[in-house]
């Protein structure tokens, strides 16, 4: 079953995250997770954007950051809270939060 | 249609967790799923009557009462409750009052468990 | 009736409540209806120091320790694992890992890989990150 792992911090709890995401987890950045999605950490994109299959980024928790969806990278799906629950029901039944 | 569960324990105003667990709960009963929302720790004082309404803040009580209305069971951690002086009438019509069991019980038979198991 | 398993990853330590509220629902498992349940709790990143052996919560603020409810877990034989590498990081020992032979426990703290406690993940099924 994949994983879906929701961050909610920019700093977030990056060790657990590498040693349990594997190459089918799902990423779901919201609050001040989505901050992983735009801003750069020592001129590169954050190691997260790299290290899931898909990553999703809550729509209304960017734009409320100030950010439009032009500034997330192409491998970053913007979505909203019904898209969450569309993904959370049909593909990552097993979820957790970090 | 399925079922999500969703368990919190983060306090509801010093965080914006609180605001994301309601607001897919929202959304998952628009979809025509069943929603069980389940409050921990700090948490459980949101189920508290008598929040007010303050200038462009959140306001969880009206919030609830809305869900509720939608069909969201809410359930409070009885033991949280009582150590924070939250009684089962103090608190907003609709709430129901359980043990921790409640949640294991409730989340393995829904299709989806989120628990956000921070403060 | 197969049971099912849920799986506690604690990460939280001592300051927080949530170590405590993680191990109450796992003791909250043993007695659901409708299913058999299975808890496993593990204990991973700073979280392992929940584990240690002379917590003192009586003789000092007067409340319950991590550790006495580590001693209720092993009492109730529900599984409980330390991640091993964290483990040796933070310097602790099989001798400083609490345990419940004080109540004739035989079910004591196991000390495993990652790897083993992500195979726990992998094969549980619901996981509770707290």
């Amino acid at each position: 079953m994949k994983l879906g792992i929701f961050i909610s911090d920019f700093k977030y709890d990056a060790e657990l995250f590498n040693r349990i995401a594997d190459d089918e987890t799902g990423v779901f950045l919201v609050h001040d997770g989505v901050y992983n999605a735009v801003v750069e950490d020592n001129g590169g994109a954050s190691p997260l954007i790299n290290k899931a299959s898909r990553i999703f980024v809550l729509r209304e928790d960017l734009k409320l950051r100030g950010f439009t969806e032009d500034s997330v990278p192409s491998n970053v799906e913007v979505v909203d809270y019904g898209d969450i629950v569309d993904r959370l029901m049909e593909e990552y039944k097993k979820v957790i939060w970090l | 249609m399925g079922t999500l569960a969703i368990g919190i324990l983060t306090g509801p105003y010093g965080s914006k967790n609180m605001a994301f667990a309601l607001r897919l709960a929202k959304a998952a009963l628009e979809k025509g799923h069943s929603v069980r929302l389940w409050l921990s720790g700090d948490a459980t004082t949101v189920a508290k009557k008598g929040q007010h309404e303050y200038h462009r803040c959140f306001n969880f009580e009206a919030e609830l009462r809305e869900l509720i209305e939608m069909g969201l069971e809410v359930v409070n951690c009885e033991s949280c409750a009582y150590i924070r002086g939250i009684n089962k009438e103090e608190m907003i019509d609709g709430i129901q009052v359980d043990t921790m069991t409640w949640f294991i019980e409730n989340a393995l038979s829904s299709d989806v468990a989120l628990m956000i198991g921070e403060e | 009736m197969t049971a099912k398993r849920v799986f506690f990853l604690i990460r939280s330590t001592f300051k927080k409540e949530v170590p405590l509220i993680a191990m109450d629902h796992a003791l909250g498992c043993l007695t659901a209806r409708g299913f058999k349940v299975e808890p496993v709790v593990a204990f991973v990143g700073a979280g392992v120091l929940n584990c240690l052996r002379g917590q003192d919560g009586m003789g000092t603020y007067g409340i319950e320790t991590p550790e006495e409810r580590i001693k209720m877990l092993l009492v109730s034989d529900v599984k409980v694992l330390v991640c091993g590498e964290d483990m040796e990081r933070y310097g602790i020992t099989m001798d400083m890992l609490t345990d419940a032979r004080e109540f004739n426990a035989e079910n004591t703290i196991q000390p495993v890989s990652f790897e083993e406690i992500r195979e726990g993940i992998e094969s549980s099924d619901m996981v509770l990150v707290f």
